[in-house]
């Protein structure tokens, strides 16, 4: 394309047309979408953004707590601090994945009217500030426990990475399943999803060693995935210190995030059109 | 040149599916400030989605090879949560501007739109008035071929409409708009062809702005007096 040569009294460069593929208009709407999320997350002040990184720290201080009041100084072998940060972190990071997602599609809706920006984009968008967040706050609680003489070195790192990208996928994956499930006349399904992290939360093992458990209840709770994710990343990161239940697995959690998948990505495309209607 | 190929358009509601357009074909030449007028219900917001990209077809396609704008004053446009300026850099972004292009253009809407500090508050604080200068702003920062615009000029202050009138007028010297309104005045102003749109039926082209728009006078006025048809309660 030859260059314009207007003269325009405004400043404004006479705009080269150039085609963008495909995959970089998604790459620049998910980053302008990611950018946008982090505003409006950190809320422009300082507040906001102790806040974001403040709340699951929080969340662990109250468990704290509660153990302390036990007098629980180690759980299923290892220390009561390090228990927490292998199970309560990661969990919180899949229950966010999934509660925040659910609601991307929705809190973009104004941004559709440009036809760059596409549902998904939102949906991915929130995913990518979420992992940020969650990897400033566990990198932040290994290196404070580290620097407190705590061992937090992973045993088996490549096991680690493992865990925590299966408990991101399948997250993401119910999040985006969520999000296009409970689309514009099946708003209200959203208390009820929300209900529904009780019963996960509990037979997760985030609070309780699976290991110490009645051996009928272990088996009850390990048809949750996530209660395998945990006890394998907590076996991953403590190495044989940590006492995990003998019945945990690979493969259901990988079956689960590898349906999630396939379901959310499939009722996604199918959906896709009516998602934009504000 | 742009070509609407035997598109259809229905919308799922709770009556049903409804149809907004059937096997509907329009071809707009080169060099067409095109007017689309009709009454409310015709579908003239439905076809400024699907120009924009915002609506899928049923079947059928819409073929140019122009850059065509996002519709311009329909609602949307904005995260309510976000200041403008952060607005403005959001659209940047996403149509690939370089970090100098969007510093130029934030500068560009920032003096244009003229709304002093609330250019770093968040959009959902606006006024009607100074939401509609800010869109006008931004979709002016930007080089189309094409512009949709919903009549977005016909708000504002007497002088804000005087800068934006001549701010387009001067953008249509080197691009082309379709420009959907009630007031017949402006459309004779800025076009040069109008498309009639009536619900369900073929659309017509007219090259003569005055005839098209006596066309749709004279339709206004033969279903005016009657009792309520079923395709005027369509709206």
């Amino acid at each position: 394309m030859p260059t314009q040569t207007l003269v325009h009294p405004l400043p404004e460069p006479p705009a080269a047309p150039r085609r963008r593929s495909s995959w970089a208009v998604m790459r620049s709407v998910v980053f302008a979408l990611s950018l946008r999320e982090l505003k409006t997350r950190l809320d422009g002040r300082w507040g906001g953004a102790v806040w974001v990184i403040g709340e699951p720290l929080l969340n662990m201080l109250g468990m704290l707590a509660v153990y302390s009041a036990m007098r629980a100084n180690t759980i299923a072998g290892v220390d009561t601090l390090l228990f927490l940060v292998s199970g309560q972190l990661p969990y919180l990071l899949f229950k966010s994945l999934v509660l925040r997602l659910m609601d991307a599609i929705d809190s973009n809706l104004g941004l559709f009217a440009y036809r760059q920006v596409q549902p998904i984009d939102a949906v991915i968008a929130r995913a990518v500030v979420e992992l940020l967040v969650f990897g400033a706050v566990m990198g932040g609680c290994l290196a404070a426990l580290g620097w407190a003489g705590h061992p937090v070195l992973p045993h088996r790192p490549l096991e680690l990475l493992a865990t925590v990208v299966l408990l991101a996928v399948l997250g993401a994956a119910l999040g985006l399943f969520m999000a296009v499930g409970t689309a514009a006349p099946l708003n209200r399904l959203r208390g009820l999803v929300t209900m529904l992290f009780l019963p996960v939360y509990i037979s997760s093992g985030a609070l309780i060693p699976l290991g110490s458990l009645p051996i009928g209840l272990q088996h009850a709770f390990l048809y949750n995935p996530i209660a395998h994710l945990l006890e394998l990343l907590r076996s991953a990161l403590l190495g044989p210190a940590y006492q995990a239940s003998p019945g945990v697995g690979w493969s259901l959690p990988i079956a689960w995030t590898l349906g999630a998948l396939l379901a959310a990505l499939a009722l996604y495309r199918a959906r896709r059109h009516r998602l934009q209607m504000g | 040149m742009l070509d609407l190929v035997d598109i259809t358009k229905r919308y799922p509601s709770r009556l049903g599916l409804r149809t907004i357009f059937r096997n509907f074909s329009l071809s707009i030449p080169d060099g067409c400030n095109t007017g689309l007028i009709g009454p409310n219900g015709a579908g003239k917001s439905t076809l400024m989605r699907l120009l924009g990209g915002l609506e899928h077809l049923d079947s059928g396609r819409i073929v140019t090879d122009r850059r065509v704008s996002w519709p311009i004053g329909l609602a949307g446009g904005f995260q309510g949560s976000l200041t403008g300026r952060d607005n403005v850099r959001f659209v940047c972004r996403i149509h690939a501007a370089t970090r100098e292009e969007m510093r130029e253009k934030v500068a560009f809407v920032q003096a244009f739109a003229e709304i002093g500090d609330a250019f770093d508050m968040p959009v959902k604080t606006y006024s009607s008035g100074m939401r509609s200068r800010l869109t006008f702003g931004l979709a002016m920062a930007f080089d189309f071929d094409l512009y949709l615009i919903d009549e977005v000029t016909a708000v504002g202050d007497a002088a804000f409409r005087k800068k934006s009138q001549d701010m387009l007028q001067e953008r249509l010297s080197r691009s082309n708009v379709i420009y959907t309104s009630h007031n017949m005045g402006e459309i004779k102003r800025l076009c040069n062809a109008v498309v009639l749109l009536r619900p369900l039926q073929a659309p017509v082209l007219y090259r003569d702005v005055d005839e098209g728009i006596a066309a749709y006078r004279d339709e206004a006025a033969a279903t005016q007096p009657s009792a309520p048809q079923p395709e005027a309660s369509l709206a």
